[in-house]
């Protein structure tokens, strides 16, 4: 796992940093004289914002623990963890509005299990379900030669992924999806032929009989 | 000299491209946003910014890339937004034009002061804009006490008048005497807007609704949710649109174009038109149920000549205006003040202003004489003074004499129907029948 990318995401502090520019406006909104609409408006803004920032944390968290991992620090190995209950977990951390009521977490069956760290795995897998929301992608999942892949893209035949997608950067939440799906010997690709950001992240099955979150070393 | 100030945000971020649309507005300037260049563009194309506040990270490129249109920002000041790791890029942009620049997360008080500085300085003392509404003529004084009485509610207003007679300023005045005070005060020119994009900039667009639309779009009644939008000249407005305006009015719903989801703004509404409405409604431009939304309160602008005895004190304060803007105090002298009164003005308030500019720049002295003001310009078909009073002839009916007179009150009134009603001791409902009897 030495080729693992040691830096955090070039994106990273204006990632940050937009939430936080948003937040404290919200805050100097809330000082201006009374106006009931506008200061129900500036709540709403800085309770998502710092919704956004506790997201953002726990990613930057993951990319720690990835380069941790990565360089064989302690405390820090993968472990087989159930996918059921964390994208059942991440789906309730992206809150999904009412309109978007037509989404949904895919269907893994409950006793699959993949090799990652969770404290990544968490975080990531939230990122994923966000930008499928986001996109309004419709994700679903396949089991078959000893690994999963969970598609995001519209509805119909997939595109060709994208070989070189690989070197592309993306976006935080994106970024540490694919940076654990390397860890675990997986992939992240892009479906080329969607605009929208479809992409197909494949993850190894754990190997039959390993522990459940029961952390190594 | 612009009457009032206006900044538009070029930020992709949503969330503080609001709020920072609300901190610009309670600082004296209108607001509006735009999430990318080729809007930002485009709007700027429509209704020129005196500030843009602009983001560097943008999603169709760099906001670096506006500074190079220079033609599109002649006389717009351009203060960028950015983050600590892009000092270069903001040494970069002010050495290509921007004004200034601001660090995100952006300080209120630090945006306060960029938005000061920018103000010309008559704007600086004129916070109140209706207190730019000069004259103490018995008009004058009528339609600032409107003012006062509709600001307090919630209710639309229709104001009517010539060009030039100060609609945008009265609306301004109505907002900031309204408890929308400090809230966005969005003032559009519909009949500037390009008619197949007229309901997408109204009332917004979800990616994908049209070609070209790559991205959503938050329209000018998602922008002044809480505060006044102001609709210029919108008897321009297609049928359609003023159809769905109908609908907004009626419940504040609305929905973007290509969304199912019905949104809910709190907008109040003020309208003008420079047709009187009546005339609008009768000629098919104005749909008479928008006509009944709009109107419930109405507010009629003299124009010049019917007030002309505000002419040296408007005349007056319009040179102090300019010599603040221009940095050099020059005065109208007794000559010039008289030579201005005597005149008739048929572009009103906005046609004196641009006369007392070229005679402030064509005295080389401080004071500015008569000599140095602009001929007056002969307008085609201008009104030509009201005939006196004459016997009604005796071969004439009652009804005809009684309708003869119906219509030259209701001219002398400059078209107001509670003006003309008062002096003709009838109901404005009876003035309205009678003024529809005698169209048809």
């Amino acid at each position: 796992m030495s080729h693992l990318p040691t830096a955090l995401p070039d994106g990273a502090i204006h990632a940050l940093r937009t939430p936080l520019a948003a937040l404290q406006s919200a805050i100097d909104v809330f000082a201006l004289p009374p106006g009931a609409q506008m200061r129900a408006e500036a709540e709403d803004i800085a309770r998502r914002q710092v919704r956004r920032l506790t997201e953002l944390v726990a990613e930057l968290d993951g990319f720690h623990r990835l380069q941790q991992m990565a360089g064989g620090g302690p405390g820090c190995a993968p472990v087989a963890l159930r996918l059921a209950p964390m994208l059942a977990q991440a789906w309730t951390q992206v809150g999904p509005r009412p309109e978007d009521a037509g989404s949904a977490p895919p269907a893994v069956p409950p006793s699959l299990r993949v090799t990652a760290l969770p404290e990544a795995l968490q975080p990531a897998l939230a990122a994923l379900l966000r930008h499928a929301v986001r996109h309004g992608l419709r994700l679903e999942a396949d089991v078959r030669d000893g690994r999963i892949r969970l598609r995001a893209g519209p509805p119909g035949p997939q595109g060709p992924q994208d070989p070189q997608a690989g070197a592309r950067p993306l976006e935080g939440g994106l970024e540490l999806l694919r940076r654990v799906a390397r860890a675990s010997d997986g992939s992240l690709r892009l479906d080329p032929s969607d605009p929208d950001g479809g992409f197909c992240l494949e993850l190894p099955l754990a190997p039959d009989g390993s522990g459940i979150a029961r952390k190594a070393g | 000299m612009p009457q009032e100030l206006h900044a538009l945000v070029v930020e992709d971020d949503a969330d503080s491209a609001r709020m920072l649309s609300a901190l610009v507005s309670s600082n004296g300037y209108t607001a509006s946003t735009v999430a990318c260049l080729q809007d930002a563009r485009r709007v700027i194309a429509t209704r020129r910014p005196d500030v843009v506040l602009l983001d560097l990270f943008l999603p169709d490129g760099n906001g670096m890339a506006l500074l190079d249109d220079t033609h599109l920002l002649a006389d717009t000041v351009v203060v960028l937004m950015t983050g600590h790791g892009s000092m270069a890029s903001s040494i970069d942009a002010l050495r290509r034009g921007a004004a200034d620049y601001l660090v995100k997360p952006v300080d209120h008080a630090r945006l306060r002061d960029v938005l000061q500085r920018r103000m010309p300085p008559a704007a600086r003392r004129l916070q109140h804009p209706a207190a730019d509404m000069v004259g103490t003529s018995l008009a004058m004084q009528q339609v600032r006490a409107e003012i006062d009485r509709v600001a307090a509610s919630n209710a639309p207003v229709l104001l009517y008048g010539e060009s030039g007679t100060g609609k945008e300023l009265a609306a301004r005045g109505i907002h900031d005497r309204s408890r929308r005070a400090g809230l966005p005060f969005v003032p559009v020119n519909c009949g500037a807007f390009p008619t197949a994009l007229v309901e997408s900039l109204l009332f917004g667009h979800e990616r994908g609704s049209f070609t070209g639309a790559d991205r959503p779009h938050a329209g000018l009644f998602e922008q002044a949710d809480g505060g006044t939008l102001f609709l210029d000249e919108f008897t321009e407005l297609p049928a359609e649109v003023q159809v769905k305006l109908l609908r907004v009015l009626e419940d504040g719903r609305y929905r973007r174009l290509g969304s199912t989801r019905e949104r809910h703004g709190d907008v109040r509404i003020v309208a003008a038109t420079n047709r009187h409405p009546v005339d609008a409604v009768a000629s098919g431009k104005l749909l008479q149920d928008l006509y009944w939304r709009v109107a419930v309160y109405e507010i009629g602008l003299p124009p010049l000549r019917e007030r002309a005895s505000d002419i040296p004190a408007l005349a007056r304060h319009l040179a102090s205006e300019v010599s603040l803007h221009e940095g050099r105090t020059k005065r109208l002298s007794p000559g010039a003040v008289a030579e201005l009164a005597g005149r008739r003005w048929a572009g009103n308030v906005r046609e004196l202003r641009n006369a007392v500019y070229r005679a402030w720049i064509a005295s080389p002295g401080d004071m500015i004489e008569a000599g140095s003001l602009p001929a007056p310009h002969a307008w085609p078909g201008a009104a030509a003074p009201a005939p006196a009073a004459a016997a009604p002839a005796a071969h004439l009916s009652l009804a005809e004499i009684e309708r003869q007179h119906v219509l030259a009150t209701w001219e002398r009134c400059n078209r107001n129907r509670e003006q003309t009603a008062a002096q003709l001791g009838i109901s404005t409902k009876s003035l309205y029948n009678r003024l529809r009897s005698y169209r048809s």
